[in-house]
């Protein structure tokens, strides 16, 4: 079995095949409600790998590769076909979280259809799962307790929503389970590999890197955020005004760079653990996270000035 | 004696975080505390940064760094 090829155009393969893996596994009709959601996300357009390969989103699709490359270098192999199973996994998984999330946050799809579909979804991701873990009890007990970890933060977010409860720093820290499933195609793979030493590694891992993602995504969503009424941590911080108040608040006031540093400190952990691991793929990856973040921080600032400056 | 010129200011505005929050709380000060050699319609526009010249120039430059779909 060769390794999987590093992030990037050697992932697109992968992800094509995961995409239409995910697809194939629905029934008719969930299918239908399926391509609605592909459509709206842009995955018909290349089978999701523009979409999945950005190199601000989660790595969905990698990080279950980047698990058999790490069990292959321990001299432990998967079963044929087993990385393709988790990749679809993983897309089942994540698309489940997104059609969700999109429905409670933006209210985007018919709810009816959308709880369908995430069901199908969901359904799709632990028979996906199975067929790589089998049956393994702890694994299943972790699968079992991440997703509902998932459902108590998805409720709490529907309540800091609703405005009953703010997004202060604890409210943000639970709310990010609703992302840690993430951890489980690549938990699967150490699984499959007999590397179960390995999975608290990767828990910190997901952990840290989920933290530094959406500290930053809110950062740049914040003002969209603001204008539809969706509580977050910045909002909570910075949003007590109108759009021009929080623009000065985060720019002129600090806020930027704070969130900015706490988003490093994330991401550095991250690496940190994944280098514990000796999972080379996502320290690499944590690495242009941070370069790429800080490029935002700094052509930001960059315009920021020169538009002040030239006036 | 001339201070330190004024790119390697605008540098250090863009690139350092810790100097740019004093920068902005208190621009006269820290230009002058620092030695740079800014001209004086540059110190002039950052003591009395306007308000709406600064949402407009914030808004323009998120405009330009501004994201695309991806897997969040």
């Amino acid at each position: 079995m060769s390794a999987p090829p590093p992030a990037g155009e050697g992932e697109a393969p992968a992800v094509r095949a995961a995409f239409e893996r995910c697809r194939d596994s629905l029934l008719s009709h969930p299918r239908a409600a399926f391509d609605e959601l592909a459509g709206r996300l842009g995955l018909d357009e290349d089978g999701g790998v523009a979409y999945f390969l950005a190199g601000h989103a989660l790595p969905v699709v990698q990080l279950p590769r980047w698990c058999a490359a790490l069990a292959e270098r321990t001299g432990r192999e998967l079963a044929p076909g087993a990385v393709d199973t988790l990749c679809a996994a993983a897309v089942a998984g994540y698309l489940h979280v997104r059609a969700q999330d999109d429905l409670l946050d933006e209210g985007l799809g018919r709810p009816a259809e959308v709880m369908l579909l995430a069901e199908a979804l969901l359904v799709s991701h632990l028979e996906l799962l199975d067929d790589v873990a089998g049956r393994d009890s702890g694994f299943r007990r972790r699968v079992t307790e991440r997703w509902r970890r998932y459902g108590e933060a998805m409720l709490l977010e529907a309540r800091v929503h609703g405005g009953s409860t703010p997004c202060d720093e604890a409210v943000f820290l639970r709310l990010l389970e609703r992302s840690r499933p993430l951890v489980l195609p690549g938990a699967a793979a150490l699984v499959a590999a007999g590397l179960d030493d390995a999975l608290d590694g990767l828990e910190a891992y997901v952990g840290a890197l989920v933290e530094g993602h959406q500290r930053f995504h809110d950062l740049r969503d914040a003002e969209r955020d603001l204008r539809g009424g969706r509580h977050t941590l910045v909002t909570h911080r910075h949003g007590g005004g109108d759009g021009a108040s929080l623009r000065r608040q985060l720019v002129l006031e600090g806020g930027f760079d704070r969130i900015v540093a706490e988003a490093r400190v994330a991401y550095d952990a991250a690496g940190e653990a994944a280098a514990a691991l000796g999972l080379d793929e996502a320290v690499a990856d944590a690495g242009r996270r941070i370069a790429s973040m800080e490029e935002v921080q700094r052509s930001l600032f960059e315009r920021v000035l020169h538009a002040l400056l030239e006036k | 004696m001339s201070g330190k010129g004024y790119d390697e200011f605008v540098g250090r505005a863009v690139n350092d975080p810790e100097f740019r929050k004093r920068l902005l709380q208190d621009p006269v000060a820290v230009i002058e505390a620092e030695g740079y050699d800014v001209p004086d319609n540059v110190r002039e526009i950052l003591a009395n940064l306007d308000p709406a010249q600064v949402d407009e120039a914030i808004r323009t430059a998120e405009d330009k760094v501004g994201d695309k779909r991806a897997a969040t």
